[in-house]
């Protein structure tokens, strides 16, 4: 029962390095679209 | 599909999800390192990450309403079709995991969640046999067999998750096997769009002057 204990505390741990991950991968997303979208909305400079 | 992560709203409430996972998934771990300490203890740490699990799945879904309704108003359907049907899978998937939380002993609190991962699993089959045409006609981006990859995953991941734990060690065994491939193959699929996200700040970090006093001696070559 302990090697199953084990088992399944090293699954969830991975579960929640690989979300982890994933959350920082998607913030990296959130502010290149946030600069995208700022950089678009900037008025052109008069001339 | 293409829609979801260029939507800053789904990408902000996918951040939040993934922050909820990440918790439910360090509870679930806490819970069965405490297994034999206190049971009392460890069932308020399963219905904590049973709970935060739910909380995840419905954050999923509005966030994956948010690209499908884009698409409808852009008028794009395959889009639309595919971020609705992962919108209608997240929905089955939450159901299924408030099931869970609100009782623990219910089989339909395993069952409903694995359909809602195998609609995921029939959409990223669906979505590798399009991408598999469409790599024939022109000189794309092999992406097809990732997405194969990850229909596998997410079906192994489902018929983990159907399986219930009451019938002895045997079905805990297979659930944690099956959860670990269906996360393997997932993780594989993930890291060829992963390594581009992460290789520049691992090379600033390396690389720039300035950055770490200790880098490595390679970063004063011209």
């Amino acid at each position: 029962m302990d090697g199953l204990r084990v088992g399944f505390s090293a699954v969830y741990f991975l579960q929640t390095a690989a979300a982890l991950v994933l959350g920082i991968t998607a913030w990296t997303k959130v502010r290149e679209l946030y600069w995208q979208g700022t950089a678009s909305r900037q008025p052109e400079p008069a001339s | 599909m293409e829609r979801i992560p260029q939507s800053l709203v789904a990408m902000i409430l996918a951040v939040a999800a993934c922050l909820c996972y990440a918790f439910s998934g360090a509870l679930s771990a806490w819970y069965f390192v405490t297994l034999s300490v206190s049971s009392l203890v460890g069932n308020n740490l399963s219905a904590a990450g049973s709970w935060m699990l739910f909380v995840a799945a419905a954050i999923v879904f509005f966030g994956l309403c948010a690209p499908a309704w884009e698409a409808v108003l852009a008028r794009q359907w395959v889009s639309a079709t595919e971020a609705c049907g992962a919108a209608v899978g997240a929905l089955v998937l939450a159901i299924g995991l408030l099931i869970d939380a609100a009782s623990a002993a219910s089989a339909a609190g395993s069952v409903v969640p694995a359909v809602g991962i195998g609609i995921w699993a029939l959409l990223a089959l669906a979505r590798a046999g399009r991408m598999s045409l469409l790599e024939q006609e022109s000189s794309r981006p092999r992406q097809a067999s990732l997405w194969l990859i990850s229909a596998f995953g997410m079906f192994a991941s489902a018929i983990g998750y159907g399986l219930t734990a009451s019938a002895g060690t045997g079905p805990l065994v297979a659930l944690a096997v099956l959860l670990a491939a269906g996360l393997a193959a997932l993780g594989y699929q993930s890291g060829w769009p992963g390594c581009a996200v992460w290789w520049r700040p691992a090379r600033l970090a390396v690389f720039s002057p300035g950055w770490l006093r200790w880098r490595l001696p390679m970063s004063r070559l011209p």
